[in-house]
């Protein structure tokens, strides 16, 4: 019997070992399965695209900033179409004055003289 | 077969810690019955062995998301598991050999010649396995029957080419005069 041999022989054991390797039961995939996708980190979800009106909103500095367009636009309107009422006294009172004296601005019409 | 182009153990794994459903079938597919497999061989018990291989592959699926790509074969670590979760197992139970053979073999149709002959071989070589030291045990059941390479069984069982060669080499011997006995009776002649 030479060392050949008894490699040959051996491998014949090996070979029977490799060809009856005991296989996973049903059952045992089934918990191994289970236990894969409990311990399975969640795919990350693929962000939707977001409409036009959002980036258009975004791009405008986000809803605080409509918040303050809208408010100085209502604004902005309505000092426009209000009569200015409040300014009346002001524009008025001087041009209906027809004789306008030094006394009329307390004495100080002329301030260049009050400086000297 | 199907596909030309079969992903490797690694890039599976990657996809299963991206999300993908059908990785950990795949990696189940093709891992699990080496891990049973070698649980088998190294406890020599059926349900221990399944018991190995579910904690083996709950191993897998935690590292993951961690796993650093390039560094080491999903196989090699996969095995390293196994053999450690089988070491724990017999240092538990106050035992360092194998109580009993691996249960039913699945691939060979019963009843045949052949399968018959096939499955007592198997059981005499386990029995005689089951009479090596650990260590030669497992280094002779990595190279000669799970057929892996000298350098990844070293990386399996953290030690040197060199040192794998010792013991598969007195293994083998051992296991030749373990056997010698038994030839008769397994079908084997002085013929050869």
């Amino acid at each position: 019997m030479t060392m050949q041999d008894d490699d040959k022989e051996l491998e014949a054991f090996f070979d029977a070992a490799r060809r009856t390797a005991p296989q996973p039961s049903a059952d045992l995939v089934a918990r191994i399965l289970a236990e894969a996708e409990a311990a399975q980190p969640k795919a990350a979800p693929t962000p939707e695209r977001a409409p036009w009106w959002r980036s258009l909103l975004e791009g405008l500095g986000g809803a605080p900033a409509i918040g303050g367009l809208l408010t100085a636009t209502v604004a902005g309107l309505w000092i426009g179409a209000a009569q200015p009422f409040g300014l009346e006294p002001l524009t008025y009172v001087p041009w209906g004055v027809t004789d306008l004296t030094d006394d009329t601005f307390g004495g100080y019409a002329d301030l260049s003289l009050v400086d000297g | 077969m199907s596909d030309p182009t079969p992903m490797t153990d690694e890039a599976l794994l990657v996809a299963y810690a991206n999300g993908d459903p059908r990785a950990a079938a795949d990696l189940t597919q093709r891992l699990a019955p080496r891990v049973l497999a070698h649980a088998a061989r190294l406890l020599g018990d059926q349900a221990e062995a399944e018991d190995v291989t579910q904690e083996a592959m709950v191993r897998l699926w935690r590292i993951a998301p961690e796993w650093r790509q390039g560094e080491a074969k999903v196989s090699t670590w996969l095995y390293r598991v196994t053999a450690n979760l089988c070491i724990d197992r017999q240092r538990k139970s106050g035992r360092t050999a194998p109580l009993e053979a691996a249960g039913d073999p699945a691939d060979e149709p019963p009843g045949t010649e052949a399968s018959l002959i096939a499955a007592e071989r198997a059981k005499a070589l386990q029995d005689a396995l089951d009479t090596l030291p650990d260590r030669q045990r497992q280094a002779v059941v990595l190279r000669h029957i799970e057929g892996l390479s000298n350098p990844d069984i070293a990386a399996v069982m953290d030690i040197g080419v060199e040192a794998v060669e010792s013991l598969t080499a007195r293994g083998k011997r051992a296991l030749k005069v373990a056997l010698a006995g038994r030839k008769e009776e397994l079908g084997y002649d002085d013929a050869g």
